[in-house]
């Protein structure tokens, strides 16, 4: 975790993802023009913030971590001491989980910031004097602006944010086992994390479609060897206000943690082998 | 039982689809307990792989090694071992105080006892100055002894030492010449591999010499080194007419002179020296 702390890629991701965050009320003004628009805009804007800075942290922080422990020969004096090499593999991989779970709470924190400026900028905006009682429209404006902001929906969409950046993680781990460049890894990272929202379609196409046998069969690998990212994007599902029920939470929680540990023993396997 | 046994350590590296080399071919060697054991040859010949197999860092193509008895495939017998790399890299960012301290939680130590031994070690390789500065700022030397202080940080009974003077100025490997002295007479066992040969003239009890990863030469180094046909005196106050009545004695007895002559310094006793003399001026 310390390794990838004092690397500088870690500040500036870290940093464009909080001015991205800090900027979503400016650019809900000249996108949208109601205030129940906005809202929406700035959750979806928060929501798309978090993930995306989340998972680049998770792919270029978690690529470079064993080849420059190659690299750099620190790995030697490391595994010369009573160490497990599945130690030393999840130990590395924990030390990146915690620092997503730390990223993605301190950008959390700021976009909550963000959502308690905006209730309180748009109230401003809708009652134009306090004073007054106000009418049963407004009213009604107000409390919809108020439920769109304490929606609870939004942190169980950080949380699978969350477990869909340690799918990523792990994903990352695995492929810089066997990679011989940090540049590959990130690539390759990426090519998976670009299939893993693909995944659902893929299946849909394998299940029902009438393909050729080529296509039918890289549908087959993607369908069973690459995750479901989709199913840990509930964004949409959240904005427009749709139930976020507490199986599905549950489900796709387990289906991640199912999916990192079988990529984990995966990559043990292959680093177990491996001749440093 | 012996510190480290090897029997017909082979390991061979493919280097394409039908091509291999041979790094090391049927090594059988063991490393007495106690003794400091120096595996010399010259690059490529074998001496870091056959430390990588013994820490299990490698994986045998053929034949085994044991550390204490212990399979070295069995990572509980690197409890027993500190190794010191060649050119140590450690995280630049933690300061020596850190290091020490990572790599003592690594082995399991934790609170005062961790505290304590890290201190200890600072100060027995002299870095307990610099011992919250970076590593980034240490000089090779510094480096060297960093990395002898955290090999030794769960007090191993074993030290394996490759190129421990690599790249380091004369005074410093003399230095580390000291320790490793200093660790034989703690009781450790040592095994170092180097080229720099006359380094370990001064610290082995006994020598392997590799080549084409065969061992080609193995033995004491009193032994190896001694010119049994030969014999030397060495004299203070000798006269030119006492050296003529010497040179005759040694004719008459049907012996032959082969050189005479002042003995020399090594140039690194020169350099040692010369540098001390200058700073006892200096202050």
């Amino acid at each position: 975790m310390t390794e990838v702390i004092r690397q500088k890629f870690f500040y500036i991701l870290l940093l464009f993802g909080i001015v991205v965050l800090c900027t979503a009320i400016y650019f809900s003004q000249i996108t949208v023009s109601t205030p129940a628009e906005q809202v929406k805009f700035i959750k979806d804007f928060g929501l798309a913030a978090i993930m995306i800075f989340a998972s680049l942290i998770a792919i270029v922080g978690t690529a470079q971590l064993l080849p420059l422990e190659l690299d750099n020969r620190t790995i030697y004096p490391i595994l010369a001491k009573p160490v497990y090499r599945a130690e030393f593999l999840l130990g590395k991989f924990a030390g990146m989980a915690v620092l997503l779970f730390l990223t993605i709470v301190l950008m959390s924190g700021i976009f909550t910031g963000v959502l308690l400026y905006a209730e309180h900028y748009f109230k401003q905006a809708v009652v134009a004097d306090p004073t007054v009682p106000m009418d049963a429209t407004t009213q009604d404006l107000v409390s919809m602006l108020v439920r769109q902001i304490h929606d609870v929906n939004l942190v169980k969409a950080v949380a699978l944010t969350y477990f869909k950046v340690v799918i990523v993680c792990a994903i990352s781990l695995l492929i810089s086992t066997f990679a011989t460049s940090v540049i590959f890894n990130v690539i390759a990272s990426f090519m998976v994390y670009i299939c893993g929202h693909l995944e659902s379609t893929a299946r849909h196409a394998w299940v029902g479609g009438q393909q050729p046998a080529w296509t039918k069969f890289m549908l087959l690998i993607i369908t069973f060897f690459v995750p479901d990212l989709n199913a840990f994007d509930v964004a949409d599902a959240v904005i427009n206000g749709q139930p976020l029920p507490m199986e599905y939470m549950m489900r796709t929680i387990g289906y991640g943690l199912f999916y990192a540990t079988v990529v984990l023993v995966a990559a043990y396997v292959i680093f177990q082998e491996k001749e440093i | 039982m012996h510190a480290i046994e090897t029997k017909d350590l082979s390991k061979h590296f493919r280097i394409s689809l039908r091509r291999k080399v041979v790094g090391l071919d049927r090594l059988n060697f063991i490393v007495r307990e106690g003794e400091v054991y120096g595996l010399l040859g010259p690059n490529g010949s074998g001496k870091s792989t056959t430390l990588k197999l013994v820490l299990g860092l490698f994986q045998p193509t053929e034949g085994e090694a044991t550390i204490f008895g212990r399979s070295v495939e069995e990572v509980a017998s690197r409890v027993s071992v500190g190794f010191l790399p060649e050119n140590p890299y450690f995280y630049r960012y933690l300061t020596g105080e850190e290091t020490v301290r990572f790599f003592g939680r690594l082995c399991g130590m934790r609170g005062r006892k961790l505290e304590e031994k890290v201190s200890e070690l600072l100060n027995l390789v002299g870095l307990e100055v610099h011992r919250h500065r970076r590593l980034a700022g240490y000089s090779k030397g510094m480096l060297q002894r960093i990395g002898l202080a955290q090999a030794l940080v769960h007090e191993p009974k074993l030290m394996l030492l490759d190129e421990p003077t690599a790249g380091v100025d004369p005074i410093g490997s003399i230095e580390i010449r000291n320790l490793i002295i200093k660790l034989k007479q703690m009781g450790k066992t040592v095994l170092l591999c180097s080229h720099l040969l006359d380094q370990v003239q001064d610290v082995c009890d006994r020598v392997g010499i590799l080549h084409y990863g065969k061992m080609i030469l193995e033995g004491e180094v009193k032994d190896l080194l001694a010119r049994k046909d030969q014999f030397q005196f060495v004299c203070e106050g000798l006269n030119e007419g006492a050296r003529g009545r010497v040179r005759d004695a040694i004719t008459q007895s049907g012996a032959k002179v082969v050189t005479e002559g002042n003995p020399e310094t090594t140039l690194e006793q020169l350099f040692l020296h010369s540098v001390q003399q200058a700073e006892k001026d200096k202050k």
